[in-house]
C-alpha cells in the first residue's frame, strides 16, 4: 500500500510563497525550487497579491507568513477557503496557533520546524488535512505551559511551594483549587485559566478530557514531570468544584 | 572568499536566506547558529570575517552577543538584519559595535554588496536610515527606561496597533493582566496614554518601527 507521501511525490506541487521581506522571499523560493516534487514558486509580498496570483496561474499550496496577515490586518479567512494555506514562523503561543488555525489555514510551522516539516505539512495539506508542527506539542503543552500560562516565569513546580512550606501535592490531593494554589504562590488565576481554555478548545474538548488525551498520547508524561502530574490533577479537581 | 556567520532563529528563514546568501560571487556560509551560545561557539570554531544577525536575537538594550563576538575576534563585522527597521535602534546597533543594518526586504544585489562592504570593513546602511543623531547622543546619551521582556512583547503589540483583548489573545494572557503590564510600561515611559506611549517607544527605539 502507497503511503501518502510516496503518492503525492509523484505530482509536483505549485507554491507560492506570501512574504513581505524580499530577502526571505527570494531566498525560500531558490530553497524550495531545487526540491524535484516543486515544480514551480512564485511570490508576492501581500495578501492582496495572492488573489491577483491566483486568477492568472494554478497554485496548490500557499506558504504564508505569519507577520504578513497580522501586519498588514488582512484577513485570510476567505484564501483558507479557497486553497490550502499553511502559515510559517508562527509564534509558539497558543493564543497565535489558535488564531491561525481558526482562520481555516492547513497548517503551522514554528520556528523550530524544519524543511522536513515543511514538505510533510505541504504534502498534507494538497491532500486535505491539517498539519500541526510537532514541535508545539513538547515545547509549548510540556514544557512551555507554565510559561505561557504564568507571566513573569513563574511555575507551579513543586520547589515554588516548598519555598512558602507548602506541599503542592498534598495541596492537591486534599482538592485544593487552582485558585487557592494560585494564591498561595501569588499569580493571577485569569493567567493560568486563560491558558489552560486555550489549550482544551485547542484539542477540540473539555479541559480535564485535552490534558487525558496528551497524557495518553505520551505527549505530556505525569510520572515524567511534577508540574505536569500538578497541573493535571489541578484542572481534575477544579472541574469537579 | 567571505566567511560568514549566519545567525538567525527560524530555521526555514535561515535556510532560506543560507541558500541565497551562498549565492553570491565570493561568499560563504561557514557557520549557522539560532541562539547566543551556539553563535559563539560557531565564531569560536569558523574563521569568521562576518556575522549577519537577526535582531530578534539582540533584544533592545542588550547588546551582549555583539560585545561578546567582538571580544572573541575583533575582526569581525557585524551586520544586523531585521523586518522592522527604526533610526534609533540601529544607532543603537551602531554603538554597541555592529558595522551595518540591512533590512529583510532590501534588494538582493543590497544585502550582497552589504556583506562585501562589511568585510572591507565599511560601514554599511540600509538607504532611509539616519544616524545623524548618533554623534549627539554619544555625549548626551538619553535616559532609556529598562522594560522586561514581556513589557518589550506587550509594548511592540501596542505600536502595532493591537487592543489589550487582542494582546492577550496573542499572548495566552488574560487581559487584566496586559491592562496591567500597559499601565505599568505607561509609568515606565512616563506617558499618560497610549498614543503618547506609541511616540515615545518609537522615539526612544524601545520598539523597531514597521516600515
Amino acid at each position: 500500500m502507497e503511503t501518502l507521501k510516496e503518492t503525492e511525490l509523484r505530482r509536483s506541487l505549485r507554491v507560492l510563497i506570501a512574504d513581505d521581506r524580499l530577502l526571505v522571499r527570494k531566498g525560500m523560493q531558490m530553497f524550495l525550487s531545487e526540491r524535484p516534487w516543486i515544480d514551480m514558486v512564485c511570490e508576492v509580498a501581500s495578501v492582496r497579491d495572492i488573489q491577483d496570483v491566483m486568477r492568472a496561474t494554478q497554485v496548490d499550496v500557499i506558504l504564508l507568513d505569519y507577520e504578513l496577515s497580522t501586519r498588514q490586518g488582512e484577513s485570510i479567512d476567505v484564501l483558507c477557503s479557497q486553497i490550502p494555506v499553511i502559515v510559517l514562523s508562527v509564534p509558539g503561543r497558543l493564543g497565535a496557533i489558535e488564531s491561525v488555525l481558526a482562520k481555516g489555514a492547513s497548517g503551522f510551522l514554528l520556528g523550530k520546524a524544519t524543511s522536513e516539516d515543511l514538505e510533510d505539512a505541504m504534502m498534507l495539506a494538497v491532500s486535505g488535512g491539517t498539519f500541526l508542527c510537532p514541535s508545539i506539542f513538547r515545547s509549548i503543552l510540556a514544557d512551555g505551559w507554565a510559561e505561557a500560562a504564568i507571566p513573569e516565569h513563574v511555575t507551579f513546580g513543586c520547589d515554588d511551594l516548598a519555598t512558602d512550606d507548602h506541599d503542592s501535592e498534598k495541596l492537591l490531593s486534599e482538592g485544593k483549587s487552582l485558585k487557592h494554589v494560585a494564591k498561595l504562590l501569588d499569580v493571577l488565576l485569569g493567567d493560568a485559566e486563560t491558558a489552560i481554555e486555550r489549550l482544551a478548545r485547542l484539542y477540540g474538548r473539555n479541559c480535564r478530557e485535552a490534558l487525558q488525551d496528551a497524557v495518553s498520547h505520551g505527549i505530556l508524561s505525569p510520572g515524567s514531570s511534577r508540574t505536569t502530574h500538578h497541573r493535571r490533577e489541578r484542572l481534575g479537581k477544579d472541574e469537579q468544584e | 572568499m567571505i566567511n560568514l556567520l549566519l545567525a538567525e532563529d527560524h530555521l526555514l528563514v535561515r535556510a532560506a536566506l543560507a541558500h541565497l546568501i551562498n549565492s553570491f560571487q565570493g561568499i560563504h556560509v561557514v557557520a549557522e547558529g539560532a541562539y547566543g551560545h551556539e553563535i559563539l561557539d560557531a565564531a569560536r570554531i569558523h574563521p569568521v570575517d562576518v556575522a549577519l544577525i537577526d535582531a530578534a536575537l539582540l533584544p533592545v538594550q542588550d547588546w551582549d552577543l555583539i560585545h561578546q563576538l567582538k571580544t572573541m575576534r575583533p575582526g569581525i563585522n557585524i551586520l544586523v538584519t531585521s523586518s522592522y527597521r527604526s533610526d534609533r535602534y540601529v544607532e543603537r546597533l551602531m554603538e554597541a559595535g555592529a558595522c551595518g543594518f540591512v533590512h529583510k526586504n532590501a534588494a538582493v544585489n543590497e544585502l550582497e554588496t552589504a556583506i562585501h562592504h562589511a568585510a572591507a570593513h565599511r560601514r554599511v546602511l540600509y538607504p532611509g536610515i539616519d544616524i545623524s543623531g548618533l554623534a549627539a547622543t554619544e555625549q548626551a546619551p538619553s535616559p532609556v527606561p529598562a522594560l522586561t521582556r514581556r513589557q518589550q512583547e506587550i509594548l511592540k503589540l501596542i505600536v502595532d496597533g493591537c487592543r489589550s483583548r487582542t494582546i492577550a489573545e496573542q499572548l495566552d494572557l488574560s487581559v487584566k493582566t496586559v491592562e496591567a503590564h500597559r499601565r505599568e510600561i505607561m509609568r515606565r515611559v512616563g506617558k499618560q496614554n497610549s498614543a503618547g506611549l506609541v511616540k515615545e517607544a518609537i522615539r526612544l527605539g524601545l520598539v523597531p518601527f514597521p516600515t
